[in-house]
């Protein structure tokens, strides 16, 4: 009886939750398709999210991941490649699919890592003033006085090269901006009516921080995120193309343009296909985050 | 008999660029438990200056209060560390404020805000907590508070919402509540709930203080009144004796501005003037620009509260005179 009971709970409990995201999600798509821009960036990037996770399991050519078959190298675009094959006669196409769970990961890592920094920072700083906001805004500043490409490059040649490093790098080099935003966004905040009854009923500051001042930058805060998962995932392939980030055999879309320079007068097909993979995932990003912009600031628009 | 707030010369001072403003300049005065005290006033008097530096709840690097005694149920509110403070905002004094909309959060529920104030202060798991909270919802008057709790502030109405804020604030069943002006956001059948529910709470909290422009409020509800001007009290006592005996100039004028329904000819009478600057205020009684019937020691010596009868309190030249 028991456990009929809870598993009734159990359902409703689901069931409940995912007509409240339905709703939510149909609110949000409603806005969206507004922008027939943002919407095709939100295909282009759904596409690329579905090929990332699923794409392994069904490319012609798994074996190519890992292992060459020289037989086999530079052969032009067929019915049996799509793509062609490489220097090293692995399938372009299984490797360029094999490439976007690369760059999923990689960009997703690297988007937390920044994001926790940056938000957490950034908080502190617009939270607390003083000395605390002027010591990290100091330590922004001189992060902000690099070139966002050159940092990354500096930071990720001094580490072993390979897919971590060029992921610290990247976080290292991204957080700023978010420290900048949410401190902006926090110090408007703190001054809210609604922080103020808070305290007076005994909150305390982190409390405050964390239910208060935080889901209220959220906005801005996405809007950057899915922006910058686009220039992430370029940074990663800028990395990769001159030779300090992912490492060769790893299937990664900067480093296949990198290898395939050698060879573009003849086999242009080795750099061309993931060159535009690059292109059209970044394109997407640029999409989905000026239509979410849209969405949650619509004073921006420069129309 | 213990009382619950003792207030002797409290001075609360903010420093800004143009010089010290001297927002509440020596006030004193006692509430007993089980007490409603009104603070009636101008805009700009000082009234909720004076209840904010009770409460210590005023930024400490612009503002400096000190009195010669502040003691809520005998302790000293002047000598607690910033993290004692925070363990008795809430629970042994609350506030209530004005517009009930801006003082709630609207991203969340709710129940998760009146279960993360009970859980400030008491240790109890999250179940618990929103039972206290439906408990509340409930002794405030809110239809379905089981409901309530899963609605968020833009679902609801600013009378709802001021109930829920009332319902926050007493569920940590504070010795002191201090309401600055819970009705002047609503209109006035809300005011009228509101302020009975005030009432019929009287017995959840040991003392109330409502702080108010609107005199008939203060006639509805309060045991005992104290008129502020300009940072100082110049009449307090019990309402029955400021209301209906009115000793100072200021009270009588501001009880003679109420217009009144029964059939009032001609203009509306009103004390002319405004409120002197907080930065240089005017040598002796800070009202003497204003009187109607200064006499010429007011410009230069200030007069003290003195008692002209039990328990009523005035600070006038004139009155002591005679």
């Amino acid at each position: 009886m028991e456990q009929i009971k809870n598993h009734t709970r159990l359902n409703n409990f689901i069931v409940k939750n995912l007509l409240i995201t339905i709703k939510n999600l149909d609110n949000i798509l409603y806005q969206l398709r507004q922008n027939k821009l943002s919407i095709l960036g939100l295909i282009m990037i759904s596409f690329f999210v579905i090929i990332a996770l699923f794409g392994p399991y069904f490319v012609p050519y798994a074996q190519d991941a890992m292992t060459t078959s020289v037989e086999n190298r530079l052969l032009p675009p067929s019915s049996e490649h799509f793509f062609g094959t490489d220097d090293l006669g692995r399938d372009v196409f299984t490797r360029v699919i094999l490439g976007a769970g690369v760059s999923l990961k990689i960009g997703i890592i690297a988007i937390s890592i920044t994001m926790f920094i940056g938000i957490s920072l950034g908080a502190i700083a617009g939270y607390f003033g003083g000395w605390i906001d002027e010591i990290i805004m100091r330590i922004t500043d001189i992060f902000l006085a690099f070139p966002n490409l050159l940092l990354a490059m500096a930071i990720a040649a001094a580490l072993k090269p390979g897919l971590t490093s060029a992921m610290l790098a990247i976080s290292l080099t991204w957080w700023p901006w978010y420290t900048r935003l949410v401190r902006g966004q926090t110090l408007q905040l703190k001054n809210q009516p609604f922080v103020y009854a808070s305290k007076s009923m005994g909150a305390n500051s982190l409390y405050i921080i964390v239910r208060h001042i935080l889901p209220n930058c959220i906005g801005p805060v996405i809007v950057n995120a899915s922006l910058d998962m686009g220039y992430i995932i370029l940074a990663a392939a800028s990395l990769g193309f001159i030779g300090v980030g992912a490492q060769p055999p790893t299937p990664e879309w900067g480093l296949m343009v990198s290898t395939g320079r050698k060879f573009f007068l003849d086999s242009s097909w080795m750099a061309i296909f993931p060159g535009m993979a690059i292109f059209f995932t970044v394109l997407g990003f640029n999409l989905l985050g000026d239509g979410l912009r849209d969405i949650f600031d619509p004073q921006s628009r420069l129309r | 008999m213990d009382k619950l707030l003792k207030v002797k010369n409290l001075k609360t001072h903010f420093k800004t660029r143009k010089g010290i403003v001297k927002a509440v300049d020596g006030i004193s005065f006692e509430l007993e438990k089980g007490e409603v005290l009104g603070i009636a006033g101008e805009t700009g008097s000082g009234k909720s200056v004076a209840a904010k530096s009770i409460m210590r709840i005023l930024p400490s690097n612009t503002a400096f209060s000190k009195a010669d005694c502040l003691e809520l149920e005998g302790q000293n509110l002047l000598e607690l560390s910033k993290s004692d403070l925070k363990n008795i905002w809430g629970k042994k004094i609350a506030i209530i404020f004005q517009n009930p909309f801006s003082y709630i959060n609207p991203l969340f529920s709710i129940g998760k805000q009146m279960s993360d104030v009970i859980s400030f202060h008491e240790k109890i798991n999250k179940k618990e907590a929103l039972k206290i909270a439906s408990e509340m919802l409930h002794l405030v008057g809110m239809p379905n508070p089981k409901s309530i709790l899963k609605y968020y502030p833009h679902e609801l109405s600013g009378g709802m919402i001021q109930r829920v804020m009332i319902a926050m604030s007493l569920s940590c069943k504070p010795a002191l509540l201090i309401a600055d002006e819970p009705t002047t956001a609503l209109d006035v059948t809300v005011q009228a709930q509101i302020l009975k529910l005030l009432n019929d709470l009287r017995d959840k909290t040991s003392g109330i203080i409502l702080i108010t422009h609107n005199l008939a409020i203060i006639l509805e509800i309060c045991n005992a009144i104290a008129v502020m001007y300009a940072g100082k009290l110049l009449e307090k006592g019990c309402v029955e004796d400021v209301i209906y005996k009115p000793s100072h100039p200021y009270t009588q004028g501001l009880l003679q501005a109420i217009p009144k329904l029964d059939g009032q000819e001609g203009k509306l009478k009103y004390v002319p003037g405004n409120i002197p600057s907080a930065l240089n205020p005017p040598d002796g009684c800070r009202f003497s620009p204003r009187c109607p019937v200064s006499l010429p020691c007011c410009n230069h010596r200030e007069p003290v509260l003195t008692e002209i009868s039990p328990r009523h309190f005035v600070a006038c030249h004139r009155v002591t005179r005679s």
